[in-house]
């Protein structure tokens, strides 16, 4: 197992290259000289040639890329050309208040889609079942900024239950977690109860009800540990879409994150910020799905051996 | 098989703890990272909130066009503008205590104010003014040079020939002697504009790249400390408990990073905010009207929003399509549905509230059909194809009033579109001289004409910058000259004339109005005083918060 | 739902050992998939809609009238105006065009994409299977949002970019369905045999395998229209999507929303038709994927 991850491990390496290849490719198809972007109007030709030579930017575009790979390999990411920061700071500073905020709304959606799930698959078809369902389609059809407003507007703004905006305070991380987790809940409680509706109809469920075990110790022994597999796989296949959702939530609810570092590169057209960001975000969904798949193979002894 | 379960169950229970935990561990996390600035780390208890929708780029004044907000409160300036009861303003000693100008209108001696401590303990000295203005030129990506650049020797701090302004000089420890190549009459007025703050020469020096950036490095005379500032997220300023310039109310400002205008007014009625400030929200002001009147405050913005022609680009090289436009353009119409009762019509270059302001020029008054009878004179009977460009990072209500703008001409049979640029190249398109037309506002830096007439028709770099591309060379000459005439009321006739000749008779731009700003401001708040010239920044020394 | 589907499952079983009718078999499908059948008539309605926009509507969506803006629901303006005085129904059937092409032209052209090198990668293996996996592997790491909002860095806004910008983002994750089920299809007897006979690739790859995807295929097409939609509100939200004037319903929600409290319905209506579509094409590939996998599975 331990080789299989290390194998999953070695592919992940090209795959960051090429990441990091193809960001630095798009953003150098940029038209406008970065170098005026980053100094303003009021500066002549003269120090804008001599700050481009000191960034590298008038050498050939792959020795730009050694240079930028061999100084990433390094932790260093460049200069943010608007905000004269390190890259690696800035994004190390906000990194924190994203995976919080990814951690709590992976937490709000796990939780709830899970028993959402449960809960629908126990009472199928009945009133409860429609209810929950509908709210787990409720959060796949909406736009994720129309959730936040609405939620804002009710629990904030009416009932004043929690702040409208921030993060530092619990009660502040309620509302973007909902909003960032709904989506992922109603996935999950979609696939949850299919997978357990799926599961009950096997013949060894029906042989354990027919023994005459209870409904509920049916459901404990057998039907959820089998059912749960793909939704923990699926679950880990999220972070993708947690952190392209945080971009939006972060926004609305003022957090200091990676997704407003990417709002603000490319609003001020900061190349290296934004580079940096893209790559970071991308690391950490490489990662993300490692750890799945070694979850997985760990959780299901049967693929141990395909991987 | 149950071991699956436990370790589903563990993994839930860990990311479980690891929110739930986040107010301890969080405070951990914190200390041990020294460079971190949470803003938990200072009791930000009576401090005055209030936010702005975007973080700014740096604290350093000479680096920054649009960020004044944290400048005008920890530096101080040599003079500062006051506004009177009755709405005018005037400028009033400060940093210079008083100050003589030479009869010829070239030099002006300051006398600085004595005993003065920057927030870190280092004496003001004249040292510091030399220091100060001529970084203002010659520092790495300065953006406000032109404030000062009548100064003599300026031109050559600017291109980098030289390091010594050699205009400014410290006679005394209290007294700087500047020394103009010519005659400005605007002069003084310039040093009250927010970016000409006066700097600490050896911890400014010292800190470099770092001056701006880092809190701890970034001192002034101000009445707040820059304490804290945490990207994308807020600045704190503390008191500053050795102002010279007496007792400060406040404790401290938060400025919060707020980008989404729905949160923000969330806030503020939930009292997460003492200020709200509406300038990109144009539209929430009629329902404050109806429920909460009391909290809307108000003040004239000394400043024009105008509609350009780039002259480079046929047909609007002919003055006939110009004119055409501007009575194409039904601009009471737009106020009256759009700007909430929050503009006024503009007919000049300079709006109500600057020195210079002529209320007596002609209407350009909407006519349609004039409009079209001037295009078919002109040779495009059929109307012409004409961009409008827009910079995305602009107001909900300027891009509906483009929107409304692009609609009239296509009634005219003017076929205008409208085209999104991101803000950079926007600006970059536009100081090629390459820019179709847009729309924009001025808001006065300083009380002079000056500052509006010479910033679009000075000289020719000016107007290209600008992508206006004015092509009358003799008019660019006497707006340049109108600087250096002594006689106040023989300047003001000039620049009468001037702004006549360029708005009525070549229809150079087209002025569209002026704007009332509106804040929200909360009932705990007493003093509240914005901005003379009705920018979003403010100084909050004489405020006080219940 | 579920209870259908084994419902269907045994349905088909026995249907298709008797001789019913296409008429019985279809009354049948239909029977079981309720939902996905309603759905399937609600897209086409809108679908409808859409294409006769200028036949159904009173009013053209890009005339402004600023006399009449921020109407309340009336007579005339079913749903209000907007905020330039335009009727907010005639934006929203007109909205439904940009939507829905945004939802259908991406994710085909993405399709075709990820099907054409799905099937090259799951046929031939080897070193063209594991390069194009891997830049497979490179675009599903990317966030989806991210990339997209590169791209309209990059290139700017406007619906030609948001195409492209969603066409790029999705065509891995078909070509990795594609690659697997060529991967198993290609092991099949029958095919094997056509590559004993020396049949050509092409024709293998084109008669045998990839009618074989089709049904799945149709069921990923359905299934990802939806988010295409989606993302290009978000999109509209950060400002790089859809520009003014054009109608899309992302960008009508994004400008409207500053009305939520005064008028809500502005707001509602564009959020509420972007619902609707969402759930239907949700629910008619929900009910595809019941009707095609037995086929799937018997094979």
């Amino acid at each position: 197992m331990v080789k299989n991850i290390l194998k999953r491990i070695l592919i992940s390496i090209p795959v960051l290259i090429g990441v990091v290849l193809i960001i630095f490719i798009m953003l150098r198809v940029v038209p406008g000289d970065p170098v005026t972007t980053m100094l303003g109007e009021h500066v002549n030709q003269t120090v804008i040639d001599k700050i481009s030579k000191e960034m590298g930017l008038d050498k050939p575009l792959y020795i730009q890329f050694f240079t930028y790979i061999s100084h990433a390999i390094r932790g260093d990411f460049g200069t943010s050309y608007r905000m004269n920061r390190n890259v690696t700071g800035i994004i190390l500073d906000a990194f924190p208040n994203t995976v919080r905020l990814a951690v709590c709304a992976a937490v709000v959606s796990w939780i709830v889609g899970i028993a959402a799930g449960i809960f629908a698959a126990v009472n199928k078809n009945n009133i409860l079942d429609r209810l929950f369902m509908g709210g787990a389609l409720l959060g796949v059809s909406m736009p994720v900024f129309m959730i936040a407003l609405v939620l804002q507007y009710l629990f904030a703004y009416k009932l004043k239950i929690f702040p409208v905006s921030g993060y530092e305070t619990a009660a502040s991380m309620v509302l973007p977690s909902i909003v960032l987790g709904w989506n992922s809940a109603g996935s999950i409680a979609r696939m949850t109860r299919s997978n357990i509706l799926e599961v009950m109809q096997e013949d060894y469920i029906r042989t354990a009800r027919a023994k005459g075990l209870l409904e509920f110790a049916v459901m404990k022994s057998h039907a959820l540990k089998n059912a749960m597999l793909p939704v923990v796989t699926m679950m880990a296949l999220q972070i993708s879409s947690m952190l392209s959702g945080a971009v939006i939530t972060e926004n609305i609810f003022g957090i200091p994150g990676i997704g407003r570092l990417a709002v603000n590169a490319i609003e001020t057209r900061d190349m290296p910020l934004l580079q940096g960001t893209v790559i970071f975000t991308t690391i950490l969904v490489i990662f993300g799905n490692l750890i799945a798949d070694s979850l997985y193979s760990i959780l299901d002894p049967r693929i141990r051996k395909e991987i | 098989m149950k071991k699956k379960f436990i370790l589903l169950g563990v993994l839930l229970a860990l990311s479980l703890s690891a929110c739930g935990s986040k107010g301890t561990e969080k405070a951990d996390d914190k200390t041990a990272k020294t460079d971190s600035k949470a803003k938990t780390s200072i009791d930000t208890t009576g401090f005055l909130v209030t936010s702005i929708n975007a973080d700014i780029q740096t604290a350093d004044p000479d680096k920054t066009s649009k960020d004044y907000m944290v400048p005008l409160n920890i530096f101080d300036r040599l003079v500062e503008v006051e506004v009177k009861d009755d709405g005018s303003s005037e400028l009033v000693p400060s940093l210079a205590k008083s100050w003589d100008i030479s009869e010829d209108g070239k030099v002006y001696t300051l006398h600085l104010q004595e005993g003065v401590k920057f927030s870190n303990g280092a004496d003001f000295k004249s040292d510091d003014v030399v220091y100060s203005l001529t970084r203002m030129l010659g520092v790495t990506g300065a953006v406000n040079g032109d404030f000062v650049s009548q100064i003599e020797g300026a031109d050559k701090v600017m291109d980098g020939s030289s390091k010594e302004l050699s205009g400014v000089k410290a006679i005394d420890d209290y007294t700087v002697e500047i020394t103009l190549s010519e005659p400005y009459a605007g002069f003084l007025a310039c040093l009250s504009a927010s970016p000409v703050c006066m700097l600490d020469k050896d911890t400014t020096e010292a800190a470099g790249d770092k001056f701006g950036i880092d809190p701890s490095v970034t001192v002034g005379t101000g009445a707040f400390k820059m304490a804290e500032w945490t990207v994308n997220d807020s600045i704190v300023l503390t008191k500053n408990d050795t102002y010279w310039g007496g007792d400060v109310s406040l404790p401290g400002v938060l400025i919060r990073v707020i980008p989404d205008s729905e949160t923000r007014n969330m806030m503020f009625k939930n009292g997460e905010l003492d200020i709200l400030d509406f300038d990109f929200m144009i539209d929430y002001i009629d329902t404050y009207k109806k429920e909460m009147p009391d909290v809307l405050h108000h003040t004239p913005r000394v400043g024009v929003t105008y509609f350009t022609f780039n002259e480079n680009i046929e047909p609007l090289n002919n003055v006939k399509v110009r004119e055409a436009v501007c009575k194409a353009i039904n601009r009471q119409e737009i106020i009256d549905s759009l700007m909430n009762g929050v503009a006024t019509i503009e007919n000049g270059i300079f709006p109500r509230g600057l020195i210079g302001y002529d209320s007596s020029l002609p209407e350009i008054k909407y006519d349609p059909d004039g409009a079209k009878a001037l295009l078919a004179e002109a040779g495009y009977p059929n109307g012409f194809d004409m961009e409008i460009s827009v910079d995305s990072s602009s107001s909900d209500t300027t891009k509906t009033v483009l929107e409304v703008i692009a609609s009239q001409l296509n009634e005219v049979g003017i076929n205008a579109t409208i085209k999104n640029y991101d803000e950079s190249t926007w600006l970059a398109t536009r100081k090629d001289g390459t820019l179709g037309s847009f729309m924009s506002t001025w808001t006065a830096d300083y009380n002079d004409p000056d500052n509006f007439i010479y910033t679009f028709f000075g000289n020719e770099k000016n107007t290209k910058q600008r992508s206006l591309n004015y092509p009358d060379k003799a008019v660019m000459d006497r707006v340049s000259a109108a600087r250096t005439i002594v006689n106040a009321d023989e300047r003001m006739a000039e620049y009468d004339e001037l702004e006549k000749k360029i708005v009525t008779e070549d229809f150079a731009w087209l002025p569209m109005f002026s704007k009332e700003h509106y804040y929200g401001v909360s009932k705990n708040i007493e003093g509240f005083k914005p901005n003379w010239a009705g920018i979003s920044d403010m100084r909050f020394v004489g405020f006080s918060k219940k | 739902m579920n209870k259908d589907t084994k419902q269907t499952e045994q349905s088909f079983g026995s249907e298709i050992g008797t001789e019913e009718s296409l008429f019985e078999k279809c009354k049948n499908i239909i029977k079981h998939n309720k939902l996905a059948f309603f759905s399937l008539i609600v897209i086409i309605l809108i679908i409808l809609c859409a294409i006769f926009a200028n036949v159904v509507c009173r009013y053209n969506p890009y005339t402004q009238s600023l006399k009449d803006r921020l109407l309340a629901p009336s007579f005339a303006h079913p749903l209000g105006t907007d905020e330039l005085g335009r009727d907010t129904l005639t934006r929203v059937i007109f909205g439904a065009r940009v939507s829905l092409t945004i939802g259908l032209i991406p994710t085909l052209i993405s399709m075709i994409i990820g099907t054409i090198l799905g099937l090259i990668a799951g046929y031939f293996g080897g070193k063209i299977d594991f390069a194009i996996m891997r830049l497979a592997d490179i675009m599903l790491a990317f966030p989806s949002l991210l990339l997209a909002m590169v791209v309209m860095y990059t290139m700017g806004g406007g619906l030609i970019n948001i195409f492209i910008a969603l066409s790029l983002v999705n065509w891995a994750s078909t070509s990795r369905v594609v690659r697997s089920e060529t991967l198993s299809l290609s092991k099949k007897e029958y095919v094997e045999a056509a590559k004993s006979m020396g049949v050509g690739n092409a024709t293998i790859i084109f008669r045998h395998i990839l009618p074989n995807c089709i049904p799945t295929l149709v069921v990923l097409f359905t299934l990802s229209i939806p988010s295409a939609i989606l993302s290009e509100s978000s999109l509209s939200f950060l400002g790089v999507g859809a520009q003014p004037p054009t109608a899309s319903w992302g960008l009508m929600v994004v400008s409207a929303k500053k009305y939520l409290f005064t008028q809500p319905v502005l707001v509602l209506s564009p959020a509420i038709a972007i619902m609707i579509v969402v759930l239907a094409f949700n629910f008619l590939g929900d009910g595809l994927r019941d009707i095609l996998d037995p086929y799937l599975k018997e094979q």
